[in-house]
């Protein structure tokens, strides 16, 4: 979406990204933008760097990495700049869902906390604190 | 003040460019549609010879105003670098991927046939 332009093209569009865990964002954005800086021609409506768009993107944490430190899940998130964009996501009811504990047990910030638990979700589906649709 | 003269206006024909040294500096002179430039050759990127990239091309632009359609724009006004193909307008200096890297752009001008270039101070 970001190579055919529709980033640009609908700015207000909302995209998340489910099932895929968190640790591909850091690559893919490094990635992208070092490709753009020699193949700027290639996408040539993009007026920001692709990590510019990418960064906007939703991220829904199942399959949440399970690295020997889990700090390293607030590294690649702060990576990424995804404390507004990161959202608790379970996959219940499939077998090998995440149980919220799991990720309850990464030593974010309070706020990073109340973010990834619930607020960011409450924004990208336009929820006020109340439930009712804003 | 450093300038020195790089060669006489004939030498420098529409549409070419080429590396001459003044005050220590390498420095890009562009005659582009009569009008003369001077860039840095060293791209800021990985300091590559930005100057020394073959020919000036256009680029392609794609935009609202033309309906996403990309269409090819700044004909004979980019140079690319030849290490990793970053593209800069030469006229601004500007960088086309990165807007805010902007090239410094030294004085070129005629005097008597002669064309001077000024690149501020020797460097150090």
């Amino acid at each position: 979406m970001v190579s055919t332009g529709v980033v640009v093209r609908f700015p207000e569009l909302k995209i998340a990204v489910t099932e895929a865990g968190i640790s591909w964002m850091p690559f893919v954005l490094n990635r992208l933008d070092k490709e753009f800086l020699e193949r700027r021609r290639e996408v040539p409506f993009l007026t920001e760097r692709p990590s510019h768009y990418v960064k906007k993107v939703y991220v829904a944490t199942q399959p949440i990495e399970e690295p020997e430190r889990l700090r390293d899940l607030v590294t690649l998130m702060e990576l990424y700049d995804g404390e507004n964009t990161t959202i608790f996501a379970s996959d219940w009811p499939h077998h090998d869902f995440d149980h919220p504990m799991k990720l309850n047990q990464v030593p974010f910030s309070d706020e990073q906390r109340r973010k990834v638990f619930g607020q960011n979700a409450l924004e990208l589906f336009g929820i006020d604190a109340e439930g009712r649709r804003r | 003040v450093t300038e020195a003269v790089v060669g006489r206006v004939d030498d420098f024909p529409e549409g070419t460019h080429r590396v001459v040294e003044v005050g220590g500096r390498q420095v890009g002179v562009f005659n582009i549609a009569g009008r003369l430039f001077g860039l840095p050759n060293l791209c800021p990127h990985q300091t590559g010879p930005l100057c020394e990239g073959r020919t000036l091309t256009g680029t392609l632009t794609a935009d609202a105003d033309g309906d996403w359609r990309p269409r090819w724009t700044m004909e004979g006004e980019v140079i690319a670098c030849p290490w990793h193909g970053l593209e800069y307008h030469v006229p601004t200096g500007r960088c086309l991927a990165f807007p805010q890297i902007t090239l410094r752009r030294f004085d070129v001008t005629v005097r008597d046939g002669d064309v001077v270039v000024s690149v501020g101070s020797r460097r150090r």
